[in-house]
C-alpha cells in the first residue's frame, strides 16, 4: 500500500483545491451562503455551516474576511456579535443578489477622516475632478475590454463593430474636459454607457435577448447575470471603504441618498468592465452557460431568475477573477484585481487626508488628483 | 501576508492537550494526531503564539517549521494521508 501511496502522491504535492492556481493570497475571503435551509453556528473559533440540521462544513473564523447570505440563511446571534467584534462585514442579499443591508459594526470611524470626506465631498470643483477621473477610468476600461473582445471575435463585423464603438469611447473620453458640473459630465457617460451596450447588444447571440441594460428587476438573462456581478463587486468594494476608514455614504460622484452607500458606487465604476462585464461575457461567448439556465419572466417587467447552479458557476469565476493577478498600472505592482480595489480605496483615502495641505498649495497638478486605475 | 506554519506538539496533560488541540483546529488543519497545518499571517501567528505559551506545563513542548511556498508544494505522505484543503473562497 505504501510504494503505491508514493507514486499517487506526487499528484497530491499539487494543491489539491482546484481554486488555488494564483501565488497570490487571496485578499479577502468570502463565506457565500447560498443554500435554502442553511444555518450558520459558531462553535469557539469555527465557523459551522448546518444544512436541514447536519453539519456540512466547518471553517475556522481566521479563515473569513465577509460573509455573503443569499435569502433566508439563519444565524444565530453567537455568530453575529463574533463577527461584529472581528470585524467580519455580513452582506444580506436576497436569493437573487438584491442588497438588503450589512450587519457592520461601525467600528472604523476616524471622524476626523469622514468629515474632511464629507467637506470635500460638498466642494463642487473638488467633487467634480474626481467624478471626472473616475469616469475617465470608466469609459478608458469599457474601451479596453471593447478592444478585447474585438480580438477574439471571429465575425468580421462583430469585431468591426466594437473597435468602432472602442474609438467613440476615446472620443467620449476626451470630452470628459469640458463638463463644467456633475450633471454635463453624468450626461458624457450617460452616452458613452449607451454606445458601449448597443456594442455588446450587437455582439450577444439573439437567443438571449438582450436590448440594453434594464434593472430593479433586470428582466432578461444577461441583465440579471449582470446586475448580479454588480452587486459582488459592491460588496467587495464596501469592504475595502470600510477598512480605510471612509464613510461609504459620502460619493463624488454618486449623490449621497437614503440608503445608497454612493461612494461605493463611486469606486465600482472603473472597475465594472473589466472585472464584472468581461466575466459575464466570457461565459455567454463561450457558451458556459446558457439562456436555459435562466428562468425566464412569463408577463414583461418581471424578474428574470438565475438558476442555482448557473449562479454558482458566476461566483466562482468572478472570485476566479477577483484573485487574477495583474499588475497595478499606476504603482507598477503586481497584485489581484482585488488588491486594486483596495488599491484604489486606499488612495482616494490619502487623497481626502492631504487635501489640508492641497488648498495651501494651489494644487492641479496630476499627482494631488485621484488617478484611476486604467488597465491595459 | 499569510505564511504555511507546520506546529507539531508534545503534550503530557490530557486536558491541556486537548485545549491546545482545539485551538490549532481553530487555525488550520490537523494533518497527524499531534501535528497541523496552519495558514497564518504575522498577527495571527503572534497571538496564537502567545495563548499556546501560556497553556504549557514544564516539559510540554510545541515546535513551529515555517514552509515557504517551494517546501509546501514539495510536502507528500505515506499511507492514510490527504492534502490540506485550500480554499480562496466558501461557496455553500
Amino acid at each position: 500500500m505504501t510504494t503505491a501511496q508514493i507514486e499517487t502522491t506526487s499528484t497530491h504535492t499539487q494543491k489539491s483545491s482546484q481554486n488555488n492556481q494564483n501565488t497570490h493570497d487571496p485578499r479577502l475571503k468570502t463565506l457565500y451562503l447560498t443554500g435554502y435551509g442553511t444555518t450558520l453556528t459558531k462553535k469557539q473559533e469555527q465557523f459551522v455551516v448546518k444544512q436541514e440540521g447536519k453539519v456540512i462544513k466547518q471553517i475556522p473564523a481566521i479563515h473569513v474576511d465577509q460573509i455573503m447570505l443569499f435569502g433566508a440563511i439563519q444565524l444565530t446571534t453567537q455568530v453575529m456579535h463574533y463577527c461584529l467584534k472581528h470585524n467580519i462585514p455580513i452582506y444580506f442579499l436576497s436569493s437573487t443578489g438584491s442588497y438588503y443591508g450589512i450587519l457592520d459594526n461601525h467600528d472604523t470611524h476616524p471622524i476626523h477622516l469622514h468629515r474632511q470626506q464629507y467637506l470635500k465631498a460638498e466642494n463642487p470643483q473638488y467633487a467634480l475632478k474626481i467624478a471626472q477621473h473616475m469616469i475617465k477610468g470608466k469609459l478608458s476600461n469599457s474601451r479596453l475590454l471593447l478592444k478585447r473582445l474585438a480580438r477574439s471575435q471571429n465575425k468580421t463585423q462583430h469585431r468591426e463593430s466594437l473597435q468602432i464603438a472602442a474609438q467613440n469611447m476615446s472620443a467620449y473620453i476626451k470630452q470628459l474636459n469640458t463638463a463644467t458640473d456633475l450633471d454635463q459630465l453624468r450626461g458624457i457617460e450617460g452616452i458613452a454607457a449607451r454606445n458601449y451596450f448597443q456594442a455588446l447588444i450587437n455582439i450577444t447571440p439573439h437567443e438571449w435577448n438582450f436590448n440594453g441594460r434594464n434593472k430593479q428587476p433586470p428582466t432578461d438573462p444577461v441583465n440579471a447575470l449582470l446586475s448580479y456581478g454588480y452587486t459582488l463587486l459592491f460588496h467587495n468594494t464596501y469592504s475595502f471603504i470600510k477598512v480605510a476608514g471612509l464613510n461609504p455614504h459620502i460619493g463624488f460622484l454618486h449623490t449621497p441618498r437614503r440608503g445608497h452607500p454612493a461612494l461605493a458606487s463611486d469606486l465600482m465604476e472603473e472597475f465594472r468592465a473589466v472585472i464584472v462585464d468581461a466575466v459575464i461575457f466570457n461565459l455567454i461567448l463561450n457558451n458556459k452557460l446558457t439562456p436555459d439556465d435562466f428562468q425566464h419572466p412569463e408577463k414583461k417587467g418581471e424578474a428574470c431568475h438565475i438558476s442555482k447552479a448557473a449562479r454558482n458557476i458566476l461566483i466562482r469565476h468572478l472570485e476566479t477573477k477577483f484573485n487574477t493577478p495583474i499588475t497595478h498600472p499606476n504603482s507598477g505592482f503586481k497584485i489581484d484585481y482585488r488588491r486594486c480595489i483596495e488599491h484604489q480605496t486606499n488612495h482616494l483615502a490619502s487623497l481626502i487626508r492631504g487635501h489640508i495641505e492641497e488648498t495651501e498649495n494651489q494644487e492641479t497638478e496630476n499627482s494631488s488628483t485621484y488617478q484611476p486605475a486604467i488597465f491595459r | 501576508m499569510k505564511h504555511l506554519w507546520m506546529i507539531a506538539y508534545d503534550i503530557s496533560d490530557p486536558k491541556i492537550r486537548r485545549t491546545i488541540s482545539k485551538h490549532l483546529e481553530n487555525h488550520g488543519a490537523r494533518v497527524q494526531y499531534s501535528i497541523f497545518e496552519c495558514r497564518l499571517s504575522h498577527k495571527q501567528q503572534q497571538q496564537l503564539q502567545q495563548r499556546l505559551n501560556s497553556l504549557l506545563d514544564t516539559f510540554d513542548k510545541i515546535r513551529w517549521y515555517p514552509l515557504c511556498k517551494h517546501c509546501e508544494r514539495s510536502v507528500y505522505w505515506q499511507g492514510n494521508g490527504q492534502a490540506v484543503e485550500t480554499n480562496d473562497y466558501y461557496l455553500l
